[in-house]
């Protein structure tokens, strides 16, 4: 092979290497898990249904916990971008499969920000500083926590001997889980990020978070308000 | 009389030239930008901190101008006077040092830094307490009287605050008294972060395991935007969402006293107050 093909099939390679990662970094960029909008509950309120699972169960990471969102025609959809209503009042149920973890920052299991500082586990409604009175934040599993709207509310896990635990999502209401309803008030529009502060997967620690921890479509996400 | 040189220009001195031309713009320009545009240099004056360097700020700014001043007069009057005029004349004689020039060079870079170190230790020293920059555990700049101590506590991804004088109680939204020194304890739960207020003139990295401390006294009531100044993940850039409020001392009093409501379940479970937290387990396998 001569010195010109030589180096023209170094430059072919190189292009072709350039070529995979620009298209690699564009998808990645591209890439973002749909956006569910709230669904109309009892009495026409702006009801988000969400529901967590320690694991997945299927696609490339089925070992990690993640959230779900139902869409209105009842499925489900893996995503944590959501869009609420600007200025409303959204219920927000949360059907919660996962087990205890525990806090690294027990603050967080203070719900703060709801409605009347209100939060009803299963059948129990409690309010202001009683709900850590009855639940310990050394039983959540994880949290919804959006910063920029000072809510933040801890969901209480499943016992870890419970029976019948899901293994896999959607997970439905025969599988051992609690249900968490409270209302929160949404402001004016804007996009919000919201994360889980439990430290629910590997790391979440001293060396900080990682895995689903930080990845959007699992552990946290965005709440659109519009 | 080199045979190169200009016979019209023989017996111009260039050097007072544009120290002339320097002088009169600099005399133009200094006043207006002293007066119009120094005043509202970041960070502006919400807290003595924010003044101190503002403070600082304008006196640098107004010290940098007639040095710029003088690099571009110099330029602009190389350009037009030295500039080429087709007559292909060589190279000037190679220029080998020139005492008078050094000399004063050294003198006026000494006068700039014997006024801007005594000065800029004064501030840190003296009104500024730290000039809100963080003094580690043991600060050497410290307020006259008792502060209010507040904790500062850095976690992926959002600040949380804790106040030790009313029984340790956590909160998601930093609230300050005004016109009072307050004395913030910054740490983090995780890996680093750094807890910045631009608009009240605070910076200090939160480092687990580090008690790092910061003064501000806020001079006026108002909400001031907090942000992480160090890369501490994925999310950091997210890192803003929940800002500061400076508020009268009443107004505090009963905010405090709403949070410590709220707080009274959760005090149990919080550990108890310190300056630094270590987490148990320090990490958490697969």
């Amino acid at each position: 092979m001569g010195t010109k093909a030589r180096g023209g099939l170094v430059l072919l390679i190189f292009a072709l290497l350039i070529g995979t990662f620009g298209v690699y970094v564009a998808a990645f960029a591209r890439h973002r898990p749909p956006s569910v909008s709230v669904v109309a509950g009892e009495d026409g309120v702006p009801t988000l249904v969400l529901q967590t699972v320690g694991s997945l169960g299927f696609g490339e990471k089925p070992d990690w916990p993640s959230y779900l969102v139902q869409r209105s025609d009842g499925s489900w959809e893996q995503t944590t971008v959501f869009t609420l209503p600007a200025n409303s009042i959204v219920h927000v149920k949360v059907l919660q499969y996962d087990t205890q973890t525990g806090l690294r920052n027990n603050f967080f299991g203070q719900p703060q920000g709801l409605v009347d500082g209100a939060i009803t586990i299963d059948t129990e409604t409690v309010t202001g500083s009683d709900i850590v009175k009855t639940f310990s934040p050394d039983l959540a599993a994880h949290t919804f926590t959006v910063p920029g709207l000072e809510v933040s509310v801890p969901l209480v896990g499943v016992a870890n001997d419970a029976p019948n635990q899901c293994t896999v999502a959607p997970c439905d209401e025969t599988n051992a889980h609690r249900t968490i309803e409270f209302d929160i008030k949404t402001g004016e529009p804007g996009r919000f990020r919201w994360q889980c502060f439990v430290p629910c997967a590997p790391g979440g620690f001293l060396y900080g978070n990682g895995g689903p921890m930080q990845t959007v479509g699992f552990m946290d996400g965005f709440v659109d308000v519009a | 009389m080199s045979p190169d040189a200009d016979p019209g220009r023989a017996d111009i001195s260039h050097g007072r030239r544009i120290f002339f031309i320097w002088l009169v713009v600099t005399a133009i320009v200094t006043p207006p930008v002293a007066l119009f545009v120094a005043p509202y240099l970041p960070p502006g004056d919400a807290s003595v901190q924010a003044n101190n360097q503002q403070m600082i700020n304008n006196i640098l700014l107004v010290m940098v101008i007639p040095i710029i001043l003088g690099v571009v007069v110099y330029v602009f009057y190389s350009l037009v006077v030295f500039r080429d005029r087709g007559d292909d004349r060589p190279d000037s004689p190679v220029l080998r040092g020139n005492r008078r020039v050094t000399v004063w060079w050294i003198i006026g870079t000494c006068l700039i830094v014997a006024f801007v170190v005594p000065y800029g230790t004064w501030q840190w020293m003296g009104p500024g307490v730290g000039s809100g920059s963080a003094q580690g555990p043991k600060p050497i700049a410290t307020p006259p009287g008792k502060a209010l101590e507040v904790q500062v506590i850095g976690q992926q991804w959002q600040f949380t605050y804790r106040y030790p004088s009313f029984g340790g109680i956590e909160t998601q939204e930093l609230v300050l008294p005004e016109d009072q020194y307050v004395e913030l304890h910054v740490t983090s739960l995780d890996v680093n972060h750094s807890f910045w207020a631009v608009g009240l003139a605070l910076k200090a990295d939160a480092v687990n395991g580090a008690d790092n401390v910061v003064f501000v006294k806020a001079t006026r009531p108002g909400d001031f935007k907090i942000r992480c100044a160090e890369l501490c993940g994925l999310w950091h850039g997210q890192m803003y969402q929940n800002d500061a409020r400076v508020v009268p001392e009443a107004e505090f009093q009963t905010w405090i006293k709403q949070q410590a409501e709220l707080n009274e379940g959760l005090l149990q479970y919080l550990p108890p107050y310190a300056h630094i937290y270590y987490p148990q387990p320090f990490y958490r396998g697969d």
